[in-house]
């Protein structure tokens, strides 16, 4: 059977998504399979003269041995673990808070939604210059009227602070998702809860989160996928530093790639943090199915 | 008669077709996000109108900049035919040949058009440092070095008198006396932004002028001298004793804001920042004075930078190219920026005739300070013992891009208190060790 003969024999349904499959696979596979190919070679871009060399798994064995890579890794687990962390907890709070009706209500939704909306680079700036700046900033004001030294939280509490941009940022998602899930919950369910003399506190952590499960796992999902890829508040804020202090993986490909021109060991790490973050969004999954079972059960 | 007349009509045929030829082309030009290139943006519709050459502009913050145009020429994409880079690329940029010898340009220069350019008018120290084997390779479009400000009236009242040539020892006695945080007054600003061109460009001089080299001759790491030691803590002590609070978050941009916004009684930084602070948006206009550049054991400490322009190896336009680069660093150019931006705005650091110029001295009280602070940089020999490489805040070798950024952050961490000396001293020599091994410097 030649070619034309098996294309001929796929069924028609089968060949109709046969393009967007070609594309898909083009769009997606083909950059992977190059980056594959660039991690195991050796090219500084701005040497030339050392040419492009195979050198094996050997960027590989040099992040592996990296003292430096494993603190990276764990400043990456750090910002992801805790903003996610806060952002669910507010995301909860918030989104409960704003699930009733007073007036105002569509006022302080907006309101409480609108950091979500300005672009990392900007919020940064704002935080960097505005806020925490210790001459510039409103930092500065305030340890001047209570007459003590301002705090200098980008030097000294680095990563805590990237951490309290990234939820400042990110909570307003969580509690668009959330607030979705508060409404969906029926009346009724409520109101029976309230004859059988529930208290507005169990009610909240034995019926509505219990019901509003499912929309916390799309939640932390989707968080998860954005929040492990943080990259401008970090370059605009800190830029990775003091030393690697707030420094995660996307950041040091990108400083490997833009700084070092090292294109074997940036691909090479860019590798390492996609099988990290494979491995992690599979085991947050697998966690979140359990609980959620345990909980429908 | 005929056969003159046939000459004469093909000649004006080629002439006229060639101008045909460039009338049509578009150049396009990556240049950085500073304001003197702002303000030749904004006139190079005159270049335009004088040569029907059009110009698109591609404009970038100096970081994003130099990685857009590296990642252009180094992986040949070939989208710029002139590209804004600085004396620290311009030596391996011609060694990797993605950028063009302007030689042979500047020989097919008609001699009139070559006595109005007055090439030998460049300041040599710029000239030298965009050179290489005897070649120029860019244009420099400002050059700069770097000096000490300082408030004349905070000095005059507090009794001190600044010499010319300060030590450092001297300016930290001065900036602890003039330190008045609760006032809001900072005793000295200085640059604790991690970034090779931002804190590192400051500290460098100070490694030197200490007697600390980053590399010896066989290309071993310096990093473990009592001289360089020497200087980290001299830095953190200067900075936390009388210097500005979240060191690590102020570069040259907010250097600039607190020296202009009357925060700061002292500031060392960058020759070409005179302007802005004599600027009319400057609170501290005709408080100003100037020192040289600080020093320990080497004179001569300040810095030579210039942003120039030059032709990529792969522009098909290069003649175009090159009557733009022509225009853009004339006599005339400056003339054009004096008349209708204002004297003190025309692009420093580059020629002669700006100096002799009575009008812009006029206007630059700064004019005799930066063309000495040029002058007096040592770029060719920055350190008190030799070293293998040139270069006075940076380590002219395409690898310092990424060391001179690490280094930078353990700079940063060390003054934020994040690590001790031992540790951020130790990191950085074996970023340096790893650099001069991989890069087949080490002897």
């Amino acid at each position: 059977m030649n070619v034309f003969q098996r294309v001929a024999a796929i069924p028609k349904a089968n060949a109709i998504i046969l393009p967007a499959a070609i594309i898909v696979a083009l769009v997606t596979q083909v950059p992977l399979l190059v980056t594959l190919v660039l991690s195991v070679v050796k090219w500084i871009v701005v040497r030339p003269d050392l040419g492009i060399n195979f050198v094996g798994l050997n960027n590989y064995i040099q992040i592996f041995t990296s003292v430096d890579f494993y603190s990276i890794v764990l400043n990456t687990i750090a910002l992801t673990f805790f903003s996610i962390l806060c952002c669910t907890v507010m995301g909860i709070a918030f989104a409960h808070l704003l699930n009733r009706r007073f007036p105002g209500v569509n006022l302080a939704r907006t309101i409480l939604i609108a950091p979500f909306f300005v672009m990392d680079a900007t919020a940064g700036i704002v935080w960097k210059t505005l806020l925490l700046h210790p001459s510039f900033g409103i930092n500065g004001l305030v340890a001047s009227w209570l007459h003590v030294p301002p705090t200098d939280f980008l030097g000294h509490y680095s990563l805590l602070t990237v951490v309290l941009l990234v939820v400042w940022q990110w909570t307003p998602f969580f509690v668009l998702i959330l607030l979705a899930g508060f409404e969906s919950i029926s009346e009724e369910l409520i109101d029976s809860a309230k004859v059988d003399g529930a208290s507005a506190f169990r009610t909240l952590f034995q019926i509505k989160i219990p019901a509003i499960a499912t929309h916390i796992e799309v939640a932390v999902m989707l968080g998860l996928i954005f929040i492990l890829k943080t990259f401008g508040l970090i370059y605009v804020t800190t830029a990775g530093g003091p030393g690697i202090s707030s420094t995660n993986l996307p950041y040091i490909v990108y400083r490997t790639s833009f700084y070092r021109w090292d294109v074997g060991r940036a691909t090479a790490m860019a590798i390492v943090t996609v099988i990290l973050t494979l491995v992690a969004i599979t085991a947050l999954f697998g966690f979140v199915r359990r609980k959620t079972r345990e909980v429908e059960a | 008669m005929k056969k003159t007349l046939i000459l004469i009509a093909l000649a004006l045929a080629i002439l006229g077709g060639s101008a045909l030829a460039q009338s049509g082309t578009t150049l396009t030009i990556a240049t950085v996000n500073n304001p003197d290139m702002v303000i030749m943006q904004k006139y190079s519709a005159k270049f335009t109108e004088q040569t029907g050459i059009a110009l698109k502009f591609v404009v970038l913050p100096e970081n994003d900049l130099r990685a857009k145009v590296t990642e252009d020429v180094g992986l040949g994409a070939g989208n710029y035919d002139i590209v804004t880079i600085g004396t620290y690329d311009t030596p391996f940029w011609a060694t990797n040949n993605w950028i063009v010898s302007l030689e042979p340009l500047f020989q097919g220069m008609a001699a009139d058009k070559a006595k109005a350019y007055d090439r030998d008018d460049i300041l040599p120290p710029i000239r030298s440092a965009l050179s290489k084997d005897g070649q120029q390779y860019a244009i420099p479009f400002y050059g700069e070095s770097s000096m000490l400000f300082y408030r004349k009236d905070l000095l005059a009242a507090a009794g001190i008198k600044m010499p010319e040539a300060p030590t450092w020892d001297q300016v930290y006695d001065m900036a602890k006396k003039l330190n008045k945080p609760s006032a809001g007054q900072y005793g000295i600003a200085l640059r604790g932004l991690p970034g090779w061109g931002q804190n590192m460009a400051v500290f460098d001089t100070l490694i030197n002028t200490f007697g600390a080299r980053w590399f010896d001759m066989k290309w071993n790491p310096q990093f473990d001298t009592p001289e360089m030691k020497k200087a980290w803590e001299f830095y953190k002590k200067i900075i936390t004793d009388a210097g500005e609070p979240g060191a690590t978050t102020a570069g040259y941009t907010e250097c600039l804001a607190l020296m202009s916004s009357g925060k700061a009684a002292m500031w060392y930084d960058a020759t070409v920042s005179a302007g802005t602070l004599q600027g009319a948006d400057s609170k501290v206009k005709g408080k100003i004075g100037y020192a040289l550049a600080p020093t320990v054991k080497k004179s001569n400490a300040g810095w030579l930078w210039a942003w120039s322009l030059a032709i990529e190896a792969s522009s098909k336009n290069k003649d175009a190219a090159f009557k733009f680069l022509t225009w853009a660093t004339s006599k005339d150019y400056i003339q054009l920026i004096g008349d209708n931006v204002g004297w003190a705005q025309v692009p420093p650091g580059t020629r002669v005739s700006t100096y002799n110029n009575p009008k812009y001295k006029a206007a630059a009280d700064f004019a005799t300070m930066t063309l000495n602070a040029i002058k007096n940089a040592n770029y060719d020999k920055p350190t008190v013992d030799p070293v293998p490489y040139k270069g006075v805040q940076y380590v002219s070798i395409p690898e310092f891009q990424g060391l001179g950024e690490e280094v930078a952050q353990e700079l940063a961490a060390y003054l934020s208190g994040n690590k001790s000396l031992e540790d951020a001293l130790a990191a950085s020599q074996a970023a340096a060790l790893r650099v001069a091994k991989e890069g087949g410097y080490l002897k």
